[in-house]
């Protein structure tokens, strides 16, 4: 079996401190920090990704992945940069005002840094202006907006609106999701995109990302 | 009756005069709803609010926690720092005390049972005293351990992702504090059966919208056996054992069931009615979480009587074997409201 495909395979595991090893042995090996990344690291993301989606994993195993791929990524990242490796796109993402859950948008925060993209988290309780400001500054393509409660879900048509506002919705795409989410509610505020898991967000990210 | 004993009844498959069904307005409700409607509402519907009689002159604000107050972060007795946006709607923690395991056992420690639930400071001998008074009047009274009391209990106390991966790494200071933990709740539970509870009630939350909040097999490795130990006083008092999930649970059911749970209490949609029927029906009482995220919230007062009329068809028998409740959260609209209580009062006889 190639070191790649034991990355891959362990990180699907959740074996955090064997991706690590792993990660260093290739390095030491010779083999391009890119091709660590894609080949090891992110397939086995988009792996989980999909099982995920297909309800084979739930978030447990997600997560427990997610930490054995930041673990091999902590490794990689000065020979990333070295290399001129560069992020497959920019997002911000946070829980929306009044709400303070954040399994769901921790796990969408993963799958995105599981596909590569850079992920900056305004945690949670994050106000329409905060999502619209950060995403200017920071040269965000994508602003995600996560919501558990029916009680708080209507602030992101506040995020619609100040991002309107700012006019910045042709560069700026709006993804909206969380439990009483639908693509009813998307349509009726004006969002650009709903998704019904968090792996199905990070594909869509990436799509926006890419223009 | 009263609605303890239909429970009961029904748990025991005893042909109740009615189905039990509750509901519960929380106190976020008061400052969202103008409170006449929900007054009238309550007024009217004598079968969901037995005892409720409308104040006079003036009417007063319900008690909110203190895990439950906006603007005024509470540290538990645990340690456990909540937070809130919402007056009434129960807190997040945000600050673990054992995040960092240095703490056990050095600047943490379990507090005493005698002085608190796990999350209030709680004088036991009032309450023993009100409780005996019910007794003496031929009233009932439920046991219950807090809302959390094991797995969200580690949760708080660890932080949910810490915990998770303490058990993929079979951390073993996590067996220390689960073992610590269920002495703790355990006095509680014997405390609640000294005094004669005709129910003794286990609420966590085990499941996220899709999935368990916990593999099966870490369940069973690390919750299981505290469960197990928390139901069998209540098992061998022969009292119901009743058990609350949010959540989508059904790779847990059966571990719940074998751990001791007579009546379960999930969400209906999220675990699906179909899949509920034909778990449980017959066999195992639900006590059935009605819908507060779809149809309830966003749909027709005709789609709701729908629902409530397909979940008590699909589920309950002549003999018993359902219970229903339903929490009110701001939101969902005055007139879904009615017609929610209208139903759940209407199929509650549909054996009767």
């Amino acid at each position: 079996m190639s070191i790649l495909v034991e990355i891959s395979e362990n990180l699907q595991k959740g074996k955090a401190k064997i991706v690590k090893e792993l990660v260093q042995k290739a390095l030491d090996e010779g083999i391009s920090p890119a091709e660590i990344l894609n080949n090891g690291l992110l397939s086995g993301m988009g792996v989980i990704g999909e099982k995920f989606k297909n309800n084979e994993v739930f978030v447990p195993e997600v997560l427990v992945a997610a930490r054995a791929m930041n673990m091999g990524a902590q490794i990689l990242k000065p020979h990333l940069a070295d290399a001129g490796v560069v992020a497959a796109g920019k997002v911000c993402i946070g829980t929306v005002q009044g709400d303070l859950h954040d399994i769901g948008k921790n796990l969408v925060k993963m799958m995105m840094e599981g596909k590569g993209l850079e992920v900056v988290d305004l945690g949670t309780d994050v106000s329409a202006e905060t999502f619209v400001k950060t995403a200017i500054e920071q040269n965000c393509q994508v602003i995600c907006c996560s919501a558990l409660l029916t009680t708080t879900m209507n602030v992101m048509a506040e995020v619609v609106k100040a991002a309107d506002a700012a006019g910045i919705r042709d560069r700026v795409k709006i993804m909206i999701g969380g439990a009483p989410i639908n693509q009813e509610f998307c349509d009726l505020i004006g969002a650009d995109c709903y998704t019904v898991d968090a792996a199905s967000a990070a594909d869509a990210a990436v799509a926006f990302c890419r223009g | 009756m009263d609605t303890n004993l239909l429970i009961t009844k029904a748990a025991r498959f005893e042909r109740p005069e009615r189905i039990p069904m509750r509901f519960s307005i929380n106190a976020s409700c008061w400052h969202h709803y103008p409170k006449d409607a929900l007054l009238e509402l309550m007024e009217t519907h004598p079968f969901l609010f037995p005892t409720y009689k409308r104040p006079a002159p003036e009417w007063k604000q319900p008690y909110i926690p203190l895990a439950a107050r906006a603007n005024q972060p509470y540290t538990d007795v645990m340690g456990c720092g909540w937070h809130t946006a919402d007056d009434g709607i129960t807190g997040t923690v945000l600050e673990h005390p054992l995040s960092d395991w240095s703490a056990f056992h050095t600047t943490w420690h379990l507090p005493d049972p005698n002085t608190t639930d796990g999350l209030y400071e709680v004088d036991w001998e009032a309450r023993e005293r009100a409780w005996a008074e019910k007794r003496a009047k031929g009233e009932t009274f439920r046991g219950s351990l807090r809302h959390g009391h094991t797995f969200l209990q580690l949760s708080d106390l660890r932080g949910y992702e810490n915990l998770l991966f303490d058990m993929y790494d079979g951390e073993p200071l996590l067996d220390e504090l689960i073992e610590e933990l269920t002495e703790f709740n355990l006095a509680i539970v014997r405390r609640y059966l000294a005094n004669g509870c005709i129910s003794m009630g286990y609420p966590e939350d085990l499941g996220m919208q899709n999935g368990p909040m916990i593999p099966p097999e870490l369940f069973r490795r690390y919750i299981k056996p505290a469960y197990q130990r928390l139901m069998k006083p209540a098992k061998d008092a022969g009292i119901p054992l009743h058990m609350h999930s949010d959540g989508d649970i059904r790779s847990l059911v059966d571990d719940l069931i074998d751990s001791g749970v007579e009546i379960i209490n999930l969400q209906d949609l999220v675990n699906g009615i179909d899949w509920i029927a034909e778990r449980f029906r017959g066999k195992i009482c639900v006590d059935l979480d009605v819908d507060r995220q779809k149809i309830t919230r966003f749909g027709t007062p005709a789609q709701i009587d729908e629902l409530i009329r397909e979940e008590v068809t699909k589920l309950a028998l002549p003999e018993g074997g359902l219970c229903m409740i339903y929490g009110l959260y701001p939101g969902v609209p005055l007139e879904n409201v009615k017609a929610l209580m209208d139903a759940m009062e209407r199929y509650s006889l549909i054996y009767s």
